[in-house]
């Protein structure tokens, strides 16, 4: 301020000096100098501050921590005001970096909780307790953990994903076999009993979440944006609450912008309904051991008969996993499928005439220790065209049988790999079926040579990336949210590409970026707007670490038809042009 | 595809449940059953090319026990008020709906329907009614639940009008 006034003062009294002075001062110091006084009294304070102010900054806090001192209650007060203003906007910061925070409390006091429980159940010593104690250290879990487990059981039979705005739903899935109500209509009811509780009970947050409809229980977690529904049958174990917390806060990270501004159209959220399926969890409640030893309720005497028992249970499960792979390598056996049912193991087999009877097999078995009821289907070997099917099944393959010489031959046409052709050479059923395999109008695939593997990889990528188009708000050059999305995507794709150039031998030779414009507005004005989208979408490339001399871009102002939709028509494309290494040097 | 979210206003016994079972089943039922809380049916209708999925939320009317419950309104796109045309009173009904309404949701489009056209109009609304309003002509319709006059046509009319806010957006 003071320098400034000075300066001003000078060339006051340089207007009242002689020319004298004047010529002597433009001899001294030039032209510089009319320019510098010039350039102080047009650019205002603000503006010269401005200029220098984050320097400043860095300077004073480099010197002391006074600065911070300073701005504290400056940004304390802030904060207030913004959350004040605005609270659900700080929530909705807040809500994914929380959530970690809290379960991560949550998951101590629980492990607090399972050690007690842990110490409580260790007093117990019940056959039961032996049993699953055993069968815990199998599975190598803690002991509470596998009681808990066995005592309840559950199954997620559908989840919903919905816009909590609009009650609206975005996704959702269903496990098999389970009837499917309407699901838009599920959606919109669920929100709609939420809303009328909590006004009735004058409830500030929606903390109903659990609502009870007959067998099955509607576990409901809301997130600012959207909620998710889990329709459980059975009880509701804290692995289900914990998972259905970890989804919503994961959908809300990865669609916070599609979310945010979800305006009825649920395409983007298409691709979360793998994500949604993966947390149709069950548990099933194993079968109660059998009652002829829980009688027997002496505590020593049910240590000892406890731990044969379980021993005996495990016994089992080997023996019937070694009994089907023994009824799997027998030659003429082949196996269709096979289940326990009231302790006895049931095993379905089509057997041919030739091969050994049951009674043969089950005598040869090295672990008989085990009831066992074979269920067999015997093929007439005069008819081996009956066994075709399954293997046709298995390999893959057109299979014809053919009866020459007294040789019984099995004619192998279509095409495989030779590791396949192998597996069906040493198939138990084939050898015992067959005298002879031709393979003469077999193709046999070579595998691959990497190379063209890596050039089918280099083209698909170059197919997508040009197929992808980036669309633009009207009259911006705003991306659209979900193009946001698909411009992640493509830079992703575009390095993956530059990275296979050398193992596919295939080179990038320009990356073309293209932009268009709708036919609204005036031509100029859509031509540099359509500059404007390329250049936008090639400075991103750019930032990304896409080699700057493969990328030119220009405007093509406005090309498309008129029936193509406007909003189709504002966009930017990628094309990329490659060749094979060294074609033109 | 698309969804939107429509609300049923409007003064008790007007029609607002037999007005959403013509649209969405063709049938209609002189016997009256009021409407506790809400109740949420949908049907899609084909709007320049596009589909759309409307999920209609027919809110329990407006009486001297039941006040009226903003919170259903939450996130709607369009708002269907109803009225009757035997009884006068409910377009006052209407008008104070339409108030609290704007209160709640600012970018809602707006269709006003009065409704048992095929009984014989007791009152007509007055340019005072309209102004206070301030719904379109374009967005006036005389329906009959029972007939069916004119119920298809307002429930695209909305249709398109949810959508053209879209596009626009
Ligand atoms: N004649 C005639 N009767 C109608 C018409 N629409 C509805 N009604 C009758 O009016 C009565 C009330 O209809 P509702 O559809 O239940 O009315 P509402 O607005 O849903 O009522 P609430 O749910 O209590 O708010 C019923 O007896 C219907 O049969 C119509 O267009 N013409
Ligand atoms: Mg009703």
């Amino acid at each position: 301020m003071v320098e400034r006034q000075s300066a001003a003062k000078k060339i006051d009294n340089g207007r009242e000096d002689t020319d004298e002075y004047q010529r002597l001062r433009t001899l001294l110091l030039g032209d510089e100098y009319e320019q510098v006084i010039r350039h102080r009294i047009t650019q205002g304070d603000i503006q010269r501050v401005a200029n220098v102010l984050s320097e400043a900054f860095h300077e004073r806090n480099s010197k002391d921590q006074s600065l911070a001192s300073e701005m504290s209650p400056v940004i304390e007060s802030a904060i207030d005001t913004s959350i004040k203003n605005n609270p659900s906007r700080i929530t909705n910061v807040i809500f994914p970096i929380i959530g970690p925070a809290v379960r991560k409390a949550v998951a101590s006091a629980l492990a607090d909780m399972m050690h007690s429980l842990n110490h409580l159940l260790q007093q117990s010593l019940t056959a039961q307790a032996l049993i699953w104690r055993i069968k815990a250290w199998r599975l190598g879990v803690p002991y509470a953990q596998y009681a808990i487990l066995q005592t309840i059981q559950y199954r997620v039979e559908q989840i919903f994903l919905i816009h909590r705005e609009t009650s609206l739903l975005l996704q959702s899935c269903s496990a098999e076999g389970v009837s499917y109500q309407d699901p838009d209509l599920v959606s919109s009811m669920l929100t709609a009993i939420t809303d009328f509780a909590s006004d009735s009970f004058n409830q500030e947050s929606d903390s109903l979440n659990v609502i009870q409809f007959g067998e099955l229980t509607l576990l409901i977690e809301s997130g600012p944006f959207a909620i998710l529904a889990f329709a459980v049958r059975g009880a509701i174990t804290s692995e289900v609450k914990q998972r259905i917390i970890e989804l919503i806060e994961n959908i809300h990270t990865r669609y916070a912008s599609q979310l945010e501004h979800f305006d009825g159209d649920i395409t983007p959220f298409e691709e979360c309904h793998s994500t949604l399926t993966g947390a149709l969890m069950q548990k099933k409640k194993v079968k109660a051991p059998q009652k002829p030893w829980l009688a027997i309720s002496l505590v020593s005497a049910a240590t000892l008969v406890a731990l044969f028992f379980g021993y005996q249970h495990w016994q089992q499960v080997r023996t019937v996993e070694q009994f089907i792979s023994e009824v799997e390598q027998e030659p003429g056996y082949q196996l269709l499928g096979y289940r326990i049912s009231d302790n006895q193991l049931v095993v379905n087999t089509l057997r041919s005439p030739s091969a050994i009877s049951v009674e043969d097999m089950k005598a040869r078995m090295t672990a008989p220790e085990i009831k066992v009821k074979i269920i067999e289907k015997v093929a007439a070997i005069e008819n081996p065209n009956y066994f075709l099917p399954t293997l046709t099944q298995k390999y893959g393959l057109d299979l014809k049988f053919e009866f020459i010489d007294n040789n019984r031959i099995l004619s192998v046409t279509g095409k495989t790999t030779p590791e396949n052709l192998q597996q069906l050479k040493q198939d138990p059923m084939a050898t015992a079926l067959f005298d002879q395999i031709t393979t003469d109008n077999l193709v046999i695939l070579e595998p691959e040579p990497e190379q063209l593997a890596y050039q089918r990889q280099f083209r698909a990528l170059v197919n997508d990336i040009n197929n992808q188009f980036f669309y633009f708000e009207s009259a911006t050059t705003q991306l659209k949210e979900s193009s946001r999305k698909h411009l992640e995507q493509t830079i992703v794709d575009l390095k993956s590409l530059v990275n296979l150039q050398q193992k596919s031998q295939l080179s990038v030779l320009q990356i073309t970026v293209s932009g268009y414009a709708d036919g609204k507005g005036t031509n100029e004005a859509n031509q540099i707007l359509s500059e404007q989208r390329a250049n936008l979408i090639k400075s991103i490339l750019q930032a990304n670490g896409i080699e700057n001399e493969l990328i030119i871009s220009w405007g093509l102002g406005v090309k498309d038809l008129e029936k193509v939709p406007l909003e189709r028509q504002r966009r930017v494309g990628i094309q990329v042009l490659y060749q094979e290494y060294g074609a033109n040097q | 595809m698309i969804s939107k979210k429509i609300c049923m206003v409007g003064a008790f016994a007007v029609g607002k449940t037999s007005l959403v079972r013509q649209f969405v089943e063709s049938i209609f039922d002189e016997k009256y059953h009021t409407t506790i809380g809400v109740k949420i049916d949908k049907r899609q209708v084909s709007v320049k090319d596009k589909m759309v999925q409307l999920m209609l939320w027919d809110i329990e009317g407006v009486d001297v026990f039941t006040e009226f419950k903003p919170s259903y309104l939450r996130g709607a796109s369009g708002v269907i008020i109803v009225a009757d045309s035997t009884r006068p009173k409910t377009i006052e009904v209407a008008k104070q709906i339409k108030h609290e309404v704007e209160l709640t949701l600012s970018n809602a489009q707006f269709l006003l329907l009065i409704n048992k056209s095929d009984l014989a109009a007791k009152w007509q609304p007055t340019e005072n009614d309209l102004i206070h309003l301030d719904i379109d002509s374009n967005n006036i319709f005389n329906t009959s639940a029972k007939t069916g006059s004119n119920v298809e046509k307002a429930f695209r009319r909305i249709a398109e009008l949810v959508l053209d806010t879209q596009v626009n957006g």
